[in-house]
């Protein structure tokens, strides 16, 4: 996890937008990929972090160096994709329709053919692997095998036991292993 | 080793690349004897790969315009908040000497308002009790006749 000098955070948390942007920067990518890799929808992700930023802007002031800024991130961000994830469902299972939604599933025919379909199978694949998991598990893949997280500051970041993380990681492993031997994904690598 | 344990150590502490020493020979040679095993753990470390190839994901340049934007929001209604605090805490300091003037009648208002009420109060109690007497004394015979007895009476009365 990527630190932010103390005066950056204390000027940030003034107001200065520059000292935020900084902040953004070092860990936009971070806040971006846990967001897509609990959600899984780009727009999901992307209204996420935004949210997320916000979140930081309003919260820095009374952020008190406790645990460092990337874990105090790591915990917005978290619970900020997890009510996202379940608002979502919450819609789908209501059977409401979002036109954004709608209209950004349609395919954009200005991309060429070749490009969409290989993006398409890398989606898919790893959509799979992903679909029959809890966001608590989601997102513990994604913070050990993309983020690459210790499970000590997985423990940090979800407040839980490591004994807990342990438990997690083998229930999404095992889902993911199941998925991978059911899907054949050899042809991906 | 049997399959069980096999399990936990593929998904956990293998696939981490952390099995070591005795623990990962033993694992090694029943990965060779079960094939149920063997997928499981081929399974695991290509969907592994598959993710981490798949790597960070960069978050588009248009996010960082909408953050820009609600932050500057956020900033001048902030700004706004603390002049507006800053003017009505200077006003009350100039002001210090007519707000304590007026907190000091306030007080003195509300101490002769009370004082006042229980005055008030004391005197209704007062005749209240006179008007009882009055009761008692009609309660036996003509209005002035015999008062002196009547009062006993009707009290004796009340009392028992």
């Amino acid at each position: 996890m990527r630190e932010i000098a103390k005066e950056t955070i204390e000027l940030a948390a003034d107001g200065d937008i520059s000292a935020f942007e900084e902040i953004y920067k070092a860990f936009s990518s971070t806040v971006y990929t846990v967001a897509l890799g609990v959600t899984r929808d780009t727009r999901d992700a992307e209204e996420t972090a935004q949210d997320v930023f916000v979140k930081i802007f309003k919260g820095l002031k009374r952020f008190n160096f406790k645990s460092s800024l990337g874990t105090w991130i790591y915990r917005i961000t978290k619970n900020a994709a997890i009510n996202m994830y379940r608002s979502r469902a919450r819609r789908r299972a209501l059977g409401m329709v979002d036109y954004d939604e709608v209209k950004d599933s349609i395919p954009d025919l200005r991309e060429t053919l070749k490009e969409e379909t290989e993006k398409h199978h890398a989606a898919v694949s790893i959509d799979n692997i992903f679909r029959n998991m809890s966001p608590e598990h989601r997102l513990c893949i994604t913070l050990r095998e993309i983020e690459g997280l210790n499970y000590k500051e997985m423990a940090d970041i979800l407040r839980i036991p490591l004994n807990t993380v342990r438990s997690r990681l083998k229930r999404a492993r095992a889902a993911m292993a199941a998925c991978a031997q059911k899907e054949d994904l050899t042809h991906e690598l | 080793m049997s399959c069980r344990k096999a399990k936990g150590l593929i998904l956990l502490d293998y696939a981490d690349g952390v099995l070591k020493g005795r623990e990962l020979k033993e694992l090694e040679a029943h990965l060779k004897l079960c094939s149920s095993c063997r997928r499981l753990a081929e399974a695991e470390a290509l969907a592994a790969e598959l993710l981490r190839s798949s790597g960070r994901a960069d978050v588009p340049q248009a996010v960082w315009g909408r953050v820009r934007g609600e932050i500057t929001r956020i900033s001048m209604k902030r700004e706004f908040t603390e002049i507006v605090l800053d003017r009505i805490r200077y006003g009350l300091y100039r002001l210090r000497p007519v707000v304590m003037a007026t907190a000091a009648v306030i007080v003195l208002l509300f101490v002769l308002a009370t004082a006042r009420l229980v005055s008030y109060m004391s005197y209704s109690a007062t005749l209240s009790a006179r008007e009882d007497i009055v009761g008692m004394v009609s309660l036996n015979g003509e209005e002035g006749e015999n008062e002196g007895y009547s009062i006993g009476t009707s009290a004796e009365t009340y009392f028992l």
